[in-house]
């Protein structure tokens, strides 16, 4: 019955999505206000019967009802409760069904919050949202129905793939696809000032906040994803540039550039069409990244089981909203003007060259994933393309980036000069040079990207810094003040500060842990000592142990620095019945600012393990990086304007009062 | 099963024997720097050949079967002399460039390494233009200097930052 | 007007790549062509699955006509749906079939070919799959056409069918679409 009532739901919510395109869209151009409320009543209503139909398959999946077809593909009753929740969206159906979900929230939210939203914008930005969920309801609904019975019922489930049982991949495609379909709002947005043909100030700031919601989402999603391959894969790598990878990166990437050209535009009146651009590319992305997962045409470590037919149908949908969407752009951005001049050292400049650089970075990314299926439809060769040809490519464009990145903030809008601005970096320069002669007298003949990193980091840290002392006037004034400074001070500024400083952590935690790394491989039996740089690992055995789905091998080490016993680690071989595959669980400890990262492979002829023994420096940054940026986000997303909406006057003059000028 | 088990020891059995090799040619203190080496550069090699049962692994990140005998024909082939390059050729004879991670420059691969520095150089390139642009419109116009309270408004917006 | 150029850039770019990815939607990314079409079959020399059976080596392989050479394994599913039509062909005279024997036990080898039938001529044991990653092989069952100077003209991954016999297969063992060899 459960089942049945899912389905209803979801039948219901397409045909509230049918009118919900139509019916406000006649409200906006009509300036029928009455039509506009009735879609923002059909987008809450449409949240509430996709919600309906997702709690339904929830419930289908706590109860372990097999008569579901996709609930016995992908579960079994012996799960562990977290794992039969997270296994709606282990799978292409239930992660479909999420996707949607998401979609009408957002879609919901921007209803809701749409009091200081001009009416017929709201209008049409609805019946937006409403279309993208049409297509993905069709899909959902006529080719990939998660509430499919089979007959006759199955006694247990075929259980889920035991790498996905995992807390950091249960929450890893809710946030992923919160930053994916976020865009989705700032896409509709665009869409929407195209019809009405108009881009200002206040389009930029209610776009503002809704990308930068869904950027933080997606931040997260992606480093938890990333986490989550560094301590459950076992190869101890945490990227891989992988095609699916790489499809969840490039909307971060136009994410980003869109963050901060619309900046500009809410404060300059320029780069409209271009921000415009980025609003409607940001979110195409996403849904290209949502084909390549889904039509299988890319080779990936993990895709979901492809069907042609969805592919067709996908591709059939991004070619209609991509398509259409870029027509129109073609069309009627000509007609948007932008005002504002500025000089060629400047905020505004700066921000151009951000914008460049990252939309560079995004084609590399666009070539390297699509570039065997080029290849292959153009002449059958078959490439690879993997790791080795991003860095190579990557560095170079992001090297710039970085350096401009570390002083842009304290450039000021429309005119600024650099001798200026440069003086004020002079302790940031000299850390920085010195940083870098130090990392090259280390590593004098080690691999020269260390030294690039470090470089780049250190100017990137200390000028996050700088940036922000400067700002409160840390030193100069009294601490009191500096604290009201704090306090007063937009959020949006500090967030971004916070960002830059995570960006910065984020690089040197990539260059220490890969420049500085420590790899053994070794085959050890009872006894064996491996030398990690200044650890020892003492292998002492095995022991065979049950865990509530599986059974394990449990490797025995004992760690110790000169003579002293610092740990035992104890890295499993786990052995899932259902479905019968074998896992890898890396034994993690963090020590001195690193981690200790020991595998246990398999047992060899000779009564030996293959070992995989690792120390992994400032492997922490990385996440601490990934998680700042995240936090800057939401520092900036709680800035005050955005959530009155209106131009802050009073803020202005107290700002005034403290005399913070540009 | 049993044949898979000692056919490999024989390749065990035949790595040692090349090594006792080498161990009379050199010193035994080089025969461990030697052994080093060897691993470094197999690591770095596993590092760039693909795995070619897996999805999108190279094979030192791979417990496959095949992954794990390759690994031991590179192992092999450094022993014996090969160059890293030869035992690219080597791998790339047998299974083509599809198992390079890294992609050979040739006339199919021209477009993916140099595209991307076309592109930057694009960039650049309009990005100057742009930004000249917005500044040359600027200086064709004469600039008044505003007026008192115009610069006190003007400096409230930009204190939005 | 020029300017209103500039708009159409992505437009174009979008309606480009979206007609690889329709391309992409039919292609086969996992199938990896064989780097050996147009070479010589590496040297090699196997021993026989069993002593009454013949072992192969790479001269049997040149014998003036073009032959099958069929990598199969007692373990492998698949091998077992395509062994038919291999059954089949070994009733015509006039088509010659070898096999590569894949890290497999002899013994189960010669099991599996006593229940399904024997077609090949000569079968060589490749123990550790050491030949097989010389004939770039990454997956059994895997088919190759070679010519009769022992030169590899085609390989066809994963399991036979009648259609890719019929329209691929049978063809080159005719010696039409002769891909013509290097001289190393």
């Amino acid at each position: 019955m459960t089942a049945e009532i899912g389905q209803f739901c979801m039948i219901l919510a397409l045909i509230v999505a049918a009118t919900q395109i139509i019916i406000p869209q006649i409200g906006a151009s009509k300036k029928d206000y009455g039509l506009i409320l009735f879609g923002k009543y059909a987008a809450i209503i449409q949240l509430f019967l996709i919600l309906a139909a997702f709690l339904c398959l929830m419930y289908l999946y706590i109860t372990s009802d097999f008569s579901v077809l996709n609930v016995w593909q992908n579960s079994h009753s012996e799960k562990p409760l977290l794992y039969k929740i997270s296994g709606v969206w282990g799978n292409h159906e239930g992660s479909l069904l999420l996707w949607v979900l998401i979609l009408a929230l957002f879609g919901a939210a921007v209803a809701g919050f749409a009091k200081n939203l001009p009416p017929t914008l709201v209008g049409r930005v609805i019946s937006i949202q409403a279309a993208i969920g049409f297509g993905f309801l069709i899909l959902l609904i006529f080719l990939s129905n998660p509430f499919a019975r089979i007959s006759p019922t199955p006694i247990n489930g075929n259980g889920l793939n035991p790498l996905l049982q995992d807390p950091g991949l249960a929450f890893h495609p809710p946030f992923l696809y919160l930053g994916y379909v976020g865009f989705s709002v700032a896409f509709s947005f665009a869409i929407a000032a195209l019809i009405e043909g108009k881009v200002d100030a206040a389009w930029a700031r209610w776009v503002r906040p809704w990308t930068l919601a869904a950027w933080c989402f997606l931040t997260i999603g992606i480093s938890l994803g990333s986490w989550w391959a560094y301590y459950e894969l076992g190869w101890g790598g945490w990227w891989f540039w992988d095609p699916v990878e790489n499809a969840s990166f490039m909307p971060w990437l136009i994410g980003t550039a869109l963050l901060h050209s619309a900046i500009v535009v809410e404060k300059r009146d320029t780069l409209k069409s271009w921000t415009v651009l980025l609003a409607i590319l940001a979110f195409s992305f996403s849904l290209l990244g949502t084909f390549i997962v889904r039509s299988g045409i890319l080779n990936s470590v993990h895709s979901f089981a492809s069907d042609p037919g969805r592919g067709v149908f996908i591709l059939g949908f991004l070619i209609l909203t991509i398509g259409g969407s870029l027509s129109l752009y073609t069309w009627r951005a000509p007609k948007l003007k932008g005002g504002g001049l500025f000089a060629p050292i400047s905020r505004e400049a700066s921000l151009v060259i951000n914008n460049l650089l990252l939309m560079s970075a995004t084609a590399t990314v666009l070539l390297g994933t699509l570039y065997p299926l080029i290849l292959d439809a153009i002449s059958g060769e078959k490439v690879s393309v993997g790791p080795p040809y991003y860095i190579g490519t990557f560095i170079p464009i992001m090297t710039p980036l970085v350096v401009v990145m570390g002083i842009a903030p304290m450039i000021s809008w429309k005119r600024s000069d650099l001798p200026g601005v440069l003086s004020r970096f002079k302790a940031c320069i000299l850390i920085t040079i010195a940083a870098g002669m130090i990392t090259l007298f280390f590593t004098y003949k080690g691999p020269i990207l260390a030294v690039l990193g470090i470089i780049l980091s250190v100017w990137l840290i200390s000028g996050s810094i700088a940036d922000f002392v400067e700002r409160i006037k840390l030193f100069k004034v009294s601490y009191r003040d500096s604290l009201m400074r704090i306090i007063n001070y937009p959020r949006s500024a500090i967030g971004g500060t916070i960002a830059h400083a995570g960006v910065g952590i984020l690089i040197f935690g990539i260059t220490i842990s890969s420049a500085f790394e420590i790899e053994k491989i070794q085959s050890v039996k009872n006894g064996d000592r491996v030398q990690v740089g200044d650890y020892i690992f003492e292998f002492k055995g095995t022991e065979i142990f049950k865990g509530p789905n599986y059974d394990a091998i449990r490797g025995n080490f004992d760690v110790y620095k000169g003579k002293n016993l610092i740990i035992k680690m104890q890295p499993e071989n786990r052995k899932f019945i259902n479905p019968e595959m074998i896992t890898t669980e890396a034994a993690i400890y963090p020590k001195n600012l690193g981690d200790l990262y020991a595998v246990l492979g398999e047992e060899n002829s000779n009564n030996t393990f293959s070992t995989r023994l690792y120390y992994k420096p400032m492997i922490n940054c990385l996440w601490i990086g990934c998680l700042l940026m995240a936090l800057g986000g939401f520092v900036s997303l709680s800035d005050r304007k955005y959530r009155i909406g209106a131009p802050r006057k009073k803020h202005t003059v107290k700002n005034k009062t403290l005399g913070i000028t540009n | 099963m049993q044949n898979k088990i000692t056919q490999k020891s024989k390749i065990f059995l035949m790595l040692i024997f090349i090594f006792v090799l080498i161990e009379n040619k050199v010193h035994s203190e080089d025969k461990i720097i030697q052994i080093e080496v060897l691993e470094e550069r197999s690591q770095k090699i596993y590092k760039e050949i693909r795995c070619l049962v897996c999805q999108n692994q190279s094979i030192e990140d791979s417990n496959a079967g095949l992954a794990k005998q390759i690994k031991l024909i590179v192992k092999e082939l450094i022993i014996k002399g090969y160059t890293d390059k030869e035992v690219h050729n080597y791998l790339v004879d047998r299974y083509g460039n599809w198992i390079l991670l890294k992609p050979p420059f040739n006339t199919s691969t021209a477009a993916l390494w140099l595209l991307p520095f076309a592109i930057l150089l694009l960039a650049i390139f309009s990005g100057t233009f742009y930004i000249l642009k917005k500044n040359k419109f600027k200086k064709k116009m004469p600039v008044i200097p505003l007026e008192h309270d115009e610069q006190k408004k003007l400096n409230k917006i930009l204190d939005d930052f | 007007m020029k300017k209103n150029l500039l708009f159409i850039i992505p437009i174009i770019t979008f309606f480009l790549l979206s007609i690889f990815l329709a391309i992409g939607l039919f292609l086969k990314p996992r199938e990896i062509p064989s780097a050996l079409i147009g070479k010589h079959v590496p040297l090699f020399n196997l021993q026989p699955v069993s002593e009454k059976l013949n072992g192969l080596k790479d001269s049997d392989l040149a014998i003036g006509k073009p032959v099958l050479v069929n990598v199969f394994a007692s373990w492998c599913g698949p091998c077992r749906i395509e062994h038919p039509l291999f059954m089949e062909l070994s009733r015509n005279p006039d088509i010659t079939i070898f096999a590569i024997n894949h890290k497999d036990n002899p013994s189960n080898a010669i099991r599996w070919l006593d229940l399904y039938g024997n077609p090949y001529k000569k079968i060589g044991s490749d123990l550790d799959g050491r030949i097989s990653i010389d004939f770039g092989v990454y997956g059994v069952p895997e088919t190759f056409v070679i010519d009769g100077n022992g030169c590899v003209q085609y390989k066809h991954i994963s399991v036979l069918t009648k259609d890719i016999l019929d329209n691929e297969i049978i063809p080159r063992l005719k010696g039409k679409k002769h891909v013509k060899c290097k001289i190393k």
